[in-house]
């Protein structure tokens, strides 16, 4: 049957794109990579050489045409080293949105520069802290003299670092997508730190000025829509590498740190305790390869929001379950900024909160799945 | 100092609580209220002057010593307005460990030495007890002090140390017998900090404070009067002071104030009116009015002049954990706002989504990790057989 056969071909090129990302980040990650706030360029150059930022990417736009299901087992291997570089923000969300407008010309040219590792993107589309922001404030106002860009934008990864921003806002009640410069005139940015440390801001618009070219779409809703949900797997699916690498530390630390001349892993209540952190670590792995299958076959733009949510609602939760977990059994050393534990529960606490936490999900999955009460 | 004493306890309990109120909403700086993490001994040495200026430093001390001589009752209402009014700690060790213990277990000329110098806050106490690998299992540490005439010599490490960068005293668990049974050859000594051969290693904690040190003895000499109790009896000692350490550690107010956090950042979200929000509000606000109702079960104990037991662990988990529970539903209900370090804008003010968070991560390994709470429950409590 062809479908087993692309299955075995898919599954053998997942393996070899795993490979390689595994390689790399046996190479160029480790906490000591993770703890300074800043970008390195170079890495980031080096996960667009992996072929990286252009997976999304169709073959005619330079890329290799993957799926989301495709890009989880990559994601889960960077993620579980720790990566400090804004690969979901900066490149599944920013390349997602340029591959949806690419028609446009300057879409297609920062596409090229993204998949090239020149770019380095922030994507401005909230504008509150909840997860339900529908209406767009921000406004893009065109007359005769031109287009202007109005209004305010937080949680902007990864802030002043982004060479320029994929600002989303009202054009005559449609959702226009504009490219900004982070030093055009009239913008602001209050800059500010992640829980792990990673530049963000807060972006404001004073009546940017903007050029007709850089209006990259005037009818994104959809488009912005849908890679959200892209990003919101590729989140869960760092997070799930983030799961396995505390697992990994702590059930080390388990396996080594003697109190009472017994291995602190030999106490029952530990024991039992890390066997529940195993079932979060095996449920989130079930629930990220379901919502990627679910995403892919989704016929409707419900169904993929459900597979979306389903995915952020467990691994945000269950990584925050096993972080917390994490630090606990370390003791007085896992409360110190000093011990490498402390960054997966600082990553964690970031990532589950981006783009919508375990609760604003779950929300949002009852109100796609559930009849409405009567 | 010309403290005015007053019988506090003869007030009636409203005349007492807005007595108190008063005096914090008057003598309190503006700047230090609803503290989000522990301040440093710099910021808080004013209200430690002003605190004992007024006599009000040490509410639990008896009076004869120079404390407020409170009732539990008046304890819990003195802790209650402190907390509403976001009070930060003074650096306490002196006020609530060693005070107490030298009024317990300390020589007549080691009380006169040492607890006039807490009250006026010249001198400041930190505690030397873990080690790196003496931690849950204190009963082996290693650090070892040596009798070489009328000095003990000691050497080690002590790690976790809360505020030793800025102690001028620690009171320290040594290892005085190497033959004896873990337990048995223990002592427990007053350390000048100044000493020559200390050196005070400041850490980082999580949330990127230094609320911790390393600190290494090197041929450190001390007086052998500064033995509390007798040597080799250090266990017996520090033991007295757990049971204070586990009612401190569960004492209300973590949790309450962090309850109030969360009530304030609802506000700041909107989520006070949803159900869903109230539904476990309400659920945590019943656990800390019982966690309310265990402490002052405790406390009346201590006031009858009854022994606590075990059991008083009861009170750390339960205090420590629902704290760690409100710490959770304040980054829930941030939503987007609990990924940032610090304090974000929402409409209507700045709130810090993280540090309830945060805080709520040591309180439950320091002052004996709550597994090690459980397993006093299990064991000395319920009697369960032991493996
Ligand atoms: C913020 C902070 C401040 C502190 N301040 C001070 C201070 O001022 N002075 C001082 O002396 N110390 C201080 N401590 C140290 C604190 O008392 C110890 O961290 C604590 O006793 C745990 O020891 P440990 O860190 O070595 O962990 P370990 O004992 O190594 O424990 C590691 C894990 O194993 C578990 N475990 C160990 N034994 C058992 C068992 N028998 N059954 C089940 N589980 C077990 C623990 O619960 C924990 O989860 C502080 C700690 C913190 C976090």
């Amino acid at each position: 049957m062809t479908n087993n056969n692309d299955n075995a071909e898919r599954r053998a090129q997942q393996q070899l794109i795993t490979d390689a990302v595994t390689a790399f980040a046996r190479r160029e990650l480790s906490p000591a990579a993770m703890r300074p706030g800043t970008i390195s360029r170079k890495r980031w150059q080096g996960l667009a050489e992996l072929g990286l930022m252009a997976m999304l990417l169709p073959d005619e736009a330079g890329g290799l045409g993957l799926k989301i299901g495709d890009l989880v087992p990559a994601l889960e291997a960077l993620g579980k080293p720790l990566l400090r570089e804004p690969l979901v923000a900066s490149s599944v969300l920013a390349g997602s949105l340029l591959v949806g407008v690419a028609r446009n010309a300057k879409a297609a040219d920062l596409l090229e520069q993204l998949a090239a590792g020149a770019l380095l993107a922030g994507v401005a589309w909230q504008e509150t802290y909840r997860l339900e922001g529908d209406h767009i404030k921000t406004t893009l106002a065109s007359d005769a003299h031109g287009h202007v860009l109005s209004g305010r934008k937080v949680l902007v990864v990864p802030g002043s670092e982004a060479d320029g921003l994929l600002v989303s806002a009202n054009a005559d009640g449609k959702t226009a997508l504009v490219w900004v410069s982070v030093d055009a005139e009239g913008v602001r940015a209050e800059n500010g730190r992640t829980a792990d440390g990673g530049a963000v801001a807060t972006f404001h618009f004073d009546n940017v000025k903007i050029d007709a070219a850089d209006i990259l779409s005037t009818d994104a809703a959809d488009v912005l829509a849908q890679s959200l949900q892209v990003a919101t797997i590729a989140a869960s699916a760092e997070l799930l590498g983030l799961i396995r690498g505390a697992m990994d530390i702590t059930m080390d630390y388990l396996r080594t740190r003697k109190q009472f001349n017994k291995t602190i892993g030999s106490f029952q209540s530990l024991q039992h305790r890390a066997a529940d952190l195993f079932i979060q670590q095996e449920l989130s792995a079930v629930a990220i390869s379901r919502a990627a299958a679910d995403f892919e076959a989704a016929a409707t733009a419900q169904e993929r929001a459900t597979a979306a949510s389903r995915a952020k609602a467990r691994l945000s939760s269950a990584a925050l379950i096993v972080t917390k977990e994490a630090i606990q059994m370390h003791g007085g050393i896992g409360y110190t900024d000093e011990h490498d534990i402390g960054l997966y529960l600082k990553r964690t606490l970031t990532l589950s909160a981006w783009l919508g936490n375990a609760a604003e999900h779950r929300a949002r999955f009852a109100e796609l799945t559930m009849d409405e009460a009567a | 100092m010309t403290v005015e004493h007053q019988n506090w306890n003869a007030m009636s309990d409203d005349a007492f609580r807005a007595l108190v109120r008063n005096f914090f909403a008057t003598h309190y700086p503006e700047h230090l209220r609803y503290s989000p993490s522990r301040r440093r001994l710099s910021e808080m040495r004013g209200w430690y002057d002003t605190l004992s200026e007024h006599g009000w430093i040490a509410p639990a001390w008896p009076a004869e010593y120079g404390g407020m001589g409170l009732d539990p009752g008046k304890l819990v209402i003195f802790i209650e307005e402190q907390e509403a009014h976001g009070v930060a700690r003074v650096p306490d060790h002196g006020i609530i460990m060693v005070g107490p213990l030298l009024i317990q277990q300390g020589s007549p000329e080691q009380k006169k030495r040492y607890l006039p110098k807490i009250l006026t806050g010249e001198e400041i106490w930190c505690q030397g007890y873990s080690e790196p690998n003496a931690g849950s299992d204190l009963a082996s540490l290693r650090t070892e002090a040596v009798l070489d005439g009328d000095h003990f010599v000691v050497n080690g490490q002590k790690t976790w140390s809360t505020l030793a960068q800025d102690g001028t005293h620690m009171f320290m668990l040594v290892r005085t017998n190497k033959e004896a049974r873990k337990q048995e050859g223990i002592s427990f000594l007053l350390v000048d900090m100044k000493t020559p051969g200390i050196t005070v290693r400041p850490m980082r904690t999580l949330s990127g404070h230094e609320e911790f040190c390393e600190v290494f003895f090197d041929d450190v000499r001390v007086p052998k009067e500064n033995i509390v109790g007798e040597i080799d009896k250090g266990w017996g000692v520090a033991k007295a002071l757990l049971s204070f350490e586990r009612l401190f550690l569960g004492s209300p107010k973590l949790a309450q104030s962090a309850l109030a956090r969360l009530a304030t950042l609802s506000v700041l979200t909107g989520r006070d009116r949803d159900p869903i929000f109230r539904d476990r509000f309400a659920a945590l606000q019943m656990d800390v009015d019982d966690l309310n109702g265990l402490y002052r079960r405790f406390t009346a104990q201590v006031r009858d002049g009854e022994r606590l037991g075990p059991d008083v662990s009861i009170l750390k988990i339960w205090g420590t954990e629902t704290f760690s529970r409100i710490g959770d539903l304040i980054v829930e209900i941030a939503g987007g706002a609990g990924m940032m370090d610090g304090p974000s804008a929402f409409d209507g003010g700045n709130f810090d989504t993280l540090s309830t968070f945060y805080n709520a991560r040591p309180s439950t390994i320091y002052g004996g990790t709550n597994e090690i709470q459980r397993n006093i429950i299990s064991g000395n409590v319920l009697n369960l057989p032991s493996a």
